[in-house]
């Protein structure tokens, strides 16, 4: 039983933070072209018929660099809503500004046929269509409509839910996850699946993660990463994801008390 | 906002709450790069960001004689001056000459004499500090106090025998802080209620003799005066990107103000509003004195987290209201605002407009 969260009544701005050791500046680089990687990883993988859809926002700044990739990989745009475009990792839609640059939020897939059926989907809160077509683990979209919009950074569940998790207070220990489970940094984009885990060892993930970093020309790179141990830690609206030598800073739900996730991770092979 | 140089943390003392102790028993980043050091000072002063350079540490004093007066003569022909903050027990004549060559202010940290002392040096070590400090004085160099407030020197009877210290120093004309000790342990920490007292108390005895320009009092009145000049704790400082100071490393890189930090990080500038915005949405929501406070020093915070109020709330607030009664009672109107009428975004640090921060910071 995942208790439900304590929060306040207030939302801090999106933002990401990316605070790296001095000394470590490449590091900066190298993040910037993992998440990169990542995001045309989710294109690729609908383009190459690993799935049906994906989602996508579209900058009314980047409107023709975007709309023309997608037209080099074969693949069609529907868009679903307008939405305020934000500096930052956004858990939820905001409503657009006049006059401020904005965001079509929207899907993408290789046939138009597709991209509606989603788009009606996801119009109608059918989470279970929504998450077939985008390829996700059924256990991991069962567990996201269990804990959606609770928790909209379930993190935390997610943690509580790892067989084997050692609970103390409001600090759960995971050990041996897999990395490509870890989904810890996806606030700065860099993740082996695109989807909200259900726990941390989750197999299925795994299953989908070995396919899906086939697009990920640095996917040895990334599972390093994702191998390192790594915490997570929640509070008042911001979570630090401490990493050995970065940190990064993000806006997350306003938990009135301190949730901290720390998780090690099993050493991938290859 | 100070340009802090910390060319290298090592220092002769060992003072038992040493923010530093951490970084330095790592022994970490110990190889001084003078070209890289002064490469990024040169930066941040062309920026504009600031022309306060203070060579810090570590102990400056401890560091080569040859790095000392490279820094001190780089600091004063960027800027006219220079300054060190020390400890002061290793002023000897060499270094008379280069505080007056370069124009140096010297700060120096004791926190009272004898036995008041005590989590710094002992007895012999104090008396010789002090007897620099009459010595600077003759010798006409600029010079201040860093007294940190602790068990050892705050609490009755010591308290006494501060405040004689103080009024000795009134004579020299020497002025300074009044630092409250953020070491965890509570053998030497006060409580916030102790602090409060204690506070309080000085600033009635320091009216009450006429002694002026003293801190953390001066800065609350500036606070409250709306003076953007005011002590570091009052800035709205986030853990990574601290207007109140900005340190360049020995390897010439610039990161945040580091107390209480196990490792450097770059400087996550130039400003940032994440704690200020944390803070007036959850611990001081409402507060009559954020607009001055900004939540204090994040290194101070609640349960040594930052998304936390500073852990001494009760004492600034309490000087807040002793200072605006009193600046109301000269008929002196203090530029407090409430909830509500200003934006998280004025409370931020912001540099000159045409500043390339990533440029300055991101040393190719």
């Amino acid at each position: 039983m995942i208790p439900e969260p304590e929060v306040y009544d207030f939302e801090i701005r999106p933002f990401i933070r990316i605070i790296v050791e001095a000394g470590y500046n490449k590091l900066r680089d190298e993040l910037c072209v993992l998440a990169r990687e990542c995001w045309l990883a989710e294109l690729k993988s609908v383009a190459e018929g690993m799935r049906a859809c994906a989602t996508m926002h579209i900058s009314s700044e980047t409107l023709f660099r975007d709309l023309k990739l997608l037209e080099e990989l074969g693949l069609v745009f529907v868009p679903i809503r307008e939405c305020a475009r934000v500096n930052g990792f956004a858990h939820k839609f905001y409503a657009r500004e006049p006059g401020k640059p904005y965001d079509v939020y929207g899907v993408v897939a290789r046939d138009y046929e597709t991209g509606r059926k989603f788009a009606k989907a996801d119009r109608s809160g059918d989470h279970i269509t929504v998450g077939k077509l985008l390829g996700y683990p059924e256990c991991c979209v069962k567990f996201f409509i269990h804990m959606w919009p609770k928790w909209y950074d379930p993190i935390w569940p997610a943690a509580l839910n790892t067989p084997g998790a050692k609970v103390s207070g409001r600090e759960v220990i995971v050990n041996d996850c897999f990395p490509e489970a870890n989904i810890l940094l996806r606030y700065c984009g860099i993740r082996a699946v695109p989807h909200l885990v259900c726990n941390f060892k989750c197999k299925a993930t795994k299953e989908f993660a070995e396919e899906f970093m086939q697009f990920i020309p640095h996917r040895r790179e990334l599972i390093n990463l994702l191998s390192q141990p790594i915490t997570w830690d929640a509070y008042k609206g911001v979570v630090m994801v401490r990493m050995p030598h970065f940190i990064v800073v993000a806006n997350t739900m306003p938990l009135r008390h301190r949730h901290i996730v720390k998780l090690s991770l099993l050493r991938s092979e290859g | 906002m100070t340009i802090l140089i910390d060319a290298s943390l090592r220092c002769n003392l060992n003072c038992r709450y040493c923010y530093n102790a951490p970084l330095r028993r790592a022994n970490v980043y110990e190889d001084i790069n003078l070209d890289a050091i002064k490469g990024a000072v040169k930066r941040l002063v062309d920026l504009g960001w600031s022309r306060d350079i203070v060579l810090h540490g570590g102990e400056p004093l401890y560091w080569p004689r040859e790095v000392l007066e490279e820094l001190l003569a780089f600091s004063y022909k960027l800027t006219g001056k220079s300054a060190l903050q020390t400890n002061g027990t290793l002023i000897d004549d060499e270094v008379i000459d280069l505080f007056k060559r370069y124009n140096t202010y010297v700060g120096v940290s004791i926190d009272g004499p004898g036995e008041l002392n005590k989590f710094r040096c002992g007895p012999k070590v104090t008396e010789v500090v002090i007897n620099n400090i009459r010595r600077l004085v003759e010798e006409k160099i600029g010079v201040g106090v860093i007294i940190v407030v602790h068990r050892a020197n705050a609490l009755q009877p010591q308290r006494e025998r501060l405040k004689e210290f103080i009024l000795w120093l009134k004579e020299l004309g020497v002025t300074g802080r009044m630092n409250p000790c953020t070491h965890p342990d509570p053998s030497i920490q006060l409580t916030p209620q102790e602090l409060t007292m204690f506070y309080l108390d000085m600033a009635s005895f320091l009216e009450g003799h006429g002694i002026r320009n003293w801190s953390p009092f001066r800065d609350i009145v500036g606070a409250l005066m709306g003076k953007p000049d005011v002590v570091c704790t009052f800035r709205g400082c986030d853990p990574f990107a601290t207007p109140g100071g900005i340190c360049v490393d020995s390897r010439g890189e610039i990161v945040p103000c580091h107390k209480f930090a196990d490792k450097m990080f770059y400087y996550d500038g130039p400003s940032q509003p994440t704690r200020l915005e944390v803070l007036m949405n959850t611990d001081c929501k409402g507060c009559r004195y954020f607009y001055n406070c900004r939540g204090g020093c994040p290194g101070n915070a609640v349960g040594f987290d930052w998304r936390n109020k500073t852990r001494w709330c009760f004492a600034w607030k309490t000087l807040f209201m002793r200072y605006e009664r009193l600046l109301r009672f000269m008929g002196i109107e203090p530029v407090i605002k409430l909830p509500g009428e200003y934006s998280v975004e004025e409370l931020v640090f912001r540099p000159r407009p045409h500043s390339d921060w990533s440029k300055a910071v991101r040393r190719k």
